[in-house]
């Protein structure tokens, strides 16, 4: 059995309020709550799509109201801070090759961006056709 | 060796990390926009959205899509709360518990919510 009780230095739950860097690495793991909660309720959503069309209205009634409209612009600042960052880190967490040859870093970035901004127009293009 | 059993988190993270940053903000806006009656009244309606949904194929990106950004926030607030100081193992367990326990039982209910639209 291991008896040996290593020293863990204590630190404050607040510990990233010292550094901005550390500040928007917190606000980047934090953009997981909104998320997550809208991930919910598409789900809620979704069980009213399939309860039928009165259900359906209830939800978008709910995505209408103020408190729904607030929130989801809780998540659209959420959704686009967090697509920054992942964005940025991209070119590290997926290097790719082509030819042999490295793509370089603004590239994948950019191709990132690129996607979002197509699937983004696609996604209107479909709520308005 | 010992194998970690990290990776089988990992995959969804990165996808749902990936599909969070690539989807959600042009989904937010096109929710958004409709509840603020800027796009036409039936932007969001229930024949529409039953329409892409009820199709088999609409039914599994919207799957992947939520099922995939779900983990993703399991998995990155279980993370965080460790950054935040849940460091013991007992409420280690319990956040972890709790965390893949509402992703899971949401993918189990967006999975019969799309079985039941077909």
């Amino acid at each position: 059995m291991n008896t040996t009780r290593p020293y863990v230095r204590p630190v404050p739950w607040y510990w990233w309020l010292r550094r901005p860097a550390y500040v928007r690495y917190m606000l980047r793991e934090l953009t997981c709550v909104p998320i997550g909660a809208w991930s919910g309720w598409l789900v809620y959503g979704l069980v009213s799509l399939a309860r039928g069309p009165e259900a359906w209205t209830g939800f978008t009634d709910g995505l209408a109201s103020a408190p729904g409209i607030a929130f989801q612009i809780l998540v659209l600042a959420s959704a686009a801070y967090h697509a920054v960052t992942w964005f940025n880190l991209a070119p590290r967490t997926m290097p790719l090759r082509l030819g042999g040859r490295r793509v370089p870093a603004a590239w994948i970035t950019l191709g990132h961006y690129a996607v979002a901004a197509v699937v983004a127009l696609a996604l209107l293009v479909m709520g308005v056709v | 060796m010992a194998r970690s059993r990290k990776p089988l988190l990992w995959l969804p993270f990165a996808a749902g990390g990936t599909v969070a940053a690539l989807i959600l903000p042009g989904l937010v806006l096109l929710t958004l926009l409709a509840s603020l009656g800027l796009l036409p009244a039936d932007a969001l309606s229930y024949e529409r959205v039953n329409a892409v949904v009820g199709h088999w194929a609409g039914a599994a990106v919207t799957f992947a899509v939520v099922a995939t950004m779900l983990w993703h926030a399991a998995h990155r607030l279980r993370m965080t709360l460790q950054d935040l100081g849940v460091r013991a193992t007992a409420t280690r367990r319990l956040t972890a518990r709790t965390c893949y326990g509402l992703a899971a039982a949401a993918t189990l209910m967006l999975a019969a919510a799309l079985v039941a639209i077909q």
